[in-house]
């Protein structure tokens, strides 16, 4: 075995990705392919990456904990919302990134394997632009 | 038997090691360790921090560098990386490729300090090492790592480890035996500093390895409160030996450079408490210094 064929068996046996390339391998859904589909559509510029709601008292609240001097109320908001994730702790906080994680909490309570379907998908999106 | 001379020849050439670690997120781990690591920068070390934190990066995004690390992912130019050194095959990786093996983890910053960052492989890299039986092995791959490949090329080794205990936290606690734990001015602190000496004590008693509490660093204080004052008195009381000599202040300078990719020492126009947290953190780092290399 040459030493270029000997790297890349030691690299395909110890490169590793995120848990999102090492879920099961069972088949995908419909519903999973479809997100596949958008998030392609997404990186080719077809669809738009950014979402906007029209929410006053969401826009009101966003707005009062982003103001000078709420920075502890938005990290507490923000690292709950994390907790519930049972993700790592950030120490800072924007109005998108509370959004985000709010959008993720309530997907994750309401509606389970609906997340499920959209961590395969950006797990298989992943794999198929490795 | 070692002469003298040899002793304190070896010590100079030792290179020194902490890690950064609280069971609890958000209490500045990681913007203690690029501060500390800058702190001691300026002061003449030759630096290496490592972020073990996580995949989110948080070290690299301190220093302005985290959009170099994800093209060299998104273009799949990103192994060997930092979950590469905890396989198996890391020797062998490392006698193939010679020194650029190590060279490829490392990225130099602009703040006089050197980076290996994190890398989406440490999602996995937990479970995996919880697959090795025997827990010596389990979590000192970190230590061996260390001990071969990064010794000898710096002064000090300061590691970011995840804000939980896991086989990651572990293999952080092993390779360098001295914990910074940066403390916020509340009641989850002071239990979770409680909680780790506890956590120290079971690891020397379970394993016969001495992890030391190097620094308990209250950070964020905010003395214009009475509670502020009460915690950092009680901080002092229970941990006399460890405490840092200097608080850093609670500013939102550290947080606006941190989201500039920059620690407060790269600030062209510092505030009064930006001046302060530096302050701080150039007597905290001479503090450490002394207290890792035994002088203190």
């Amino acid at each position: 075995m040459t030493d270029d064929a000997e790297l890349e068996e030691l690299k395909a046996a110890t490169q590793r990705g995120d848990r999102n390339d090492e879920v099961d391998t069972e088949g995908p859904t419909t519903f999973t392919d479809e997100i596949v589909d958008a998030l392609e559509a997404i990186e080719q510029g077809e669809l738009g990456k950014t979402i906007a709601v029209r929410d006053q008292p969401i826009a009101a609240l966003l707005a009062t904990l982003d103001a000078d001097g709420n920075e502890d109320r938005m990290q507490s908001v923000g690292q709950a919302l994390e907790d519930e994730l049972g993700r790592e702790h950030s120490e800072a906080f924007d109005r998108s990134e509370i959004v985000r994680l709010a959008l993720r909490v309530g997907l994750q309570a309401a509606a389970e394997e609906t997340m499920v379907d959209l961590n395969d998908a950006v797990g298989e999106h992943a794999r198929q632009n490795l | 038997m070692h002469t003298f001379a040899q002793t304190v020849t070896q010590m100079s050439t030792t290179t020194e090691r902490a890690a950064t670690f609280l069971e609890k997120g958000g209490t500045g781990k990681t913007t203690s360790a690029a501060h500390l690591g800058v702190a001691l920068a300026e002061a003449g070390e030759d630096v290496l921090l490592i972020d073990l934190a996580g995949k989110q990066g948080d070290l690299a995004k301190h220093f302005g560098v985290w959009d170099e690390v994800q093209e060299q992912i998104n273009e799949g130019d990103d192994w060997p990386n930092i979950s590469t050194v905890f396989a198996e095959e890391w020797d062998q990786i490392a006698t193939k490729l010679g020194d650029a093996a190590v060279e490829s983890l490392i990225i130099e910053t602009d703040e006089g300090v050197d980076l290996i960052p994190a890398h989406p492989g440490l999602d996995s890299l937990d479970a995996d090492l919880g697959n090795i039986d025997d827990a010596r092995e389990r979590y000192s791959r970190l230590e061996q790592f260390l001990d071969e490949y990064i010794d000898d090329r710096y002064d000090t080794v300061i590691i970011d480890l995840p804000g939980l205990t896991n086989n990651v936290s572990y293999n952080g606690l092993w390779a360098t035996k001295h914990v910074i734990a940066p403390v916020e001015m509340g009641p989850f602190e002071s239990e979770q500093a409680a909680a780790l000496r506890n956590d120290l004590e079971k690891i020397y008693d379970r394993f016969d390895v001495a992890v030391e509490l190097a620094m308990v660093l209250p950070n964020k204080v905010d003395r214009r409160t009475n509670l502020a004052n009460e915690y950092l008195e009680s901080f002092d009381e229970d941990y006399a030996d460890a405490i840092a000599p200097a608080h850093v202040p609670v500013s939102q300078d550290i947080r606006n450079a941190a989201d500039d990719g920059q620690t407060v020492f790269a600030l062209e126009e510092p505030s009064t408490t930006a001046e302060r947290a530096r302050e701080a953190f150039l007597e905290n780092a001479t503090a450490l210094q002394r207290r890792l290399d035994g002088s203190a």
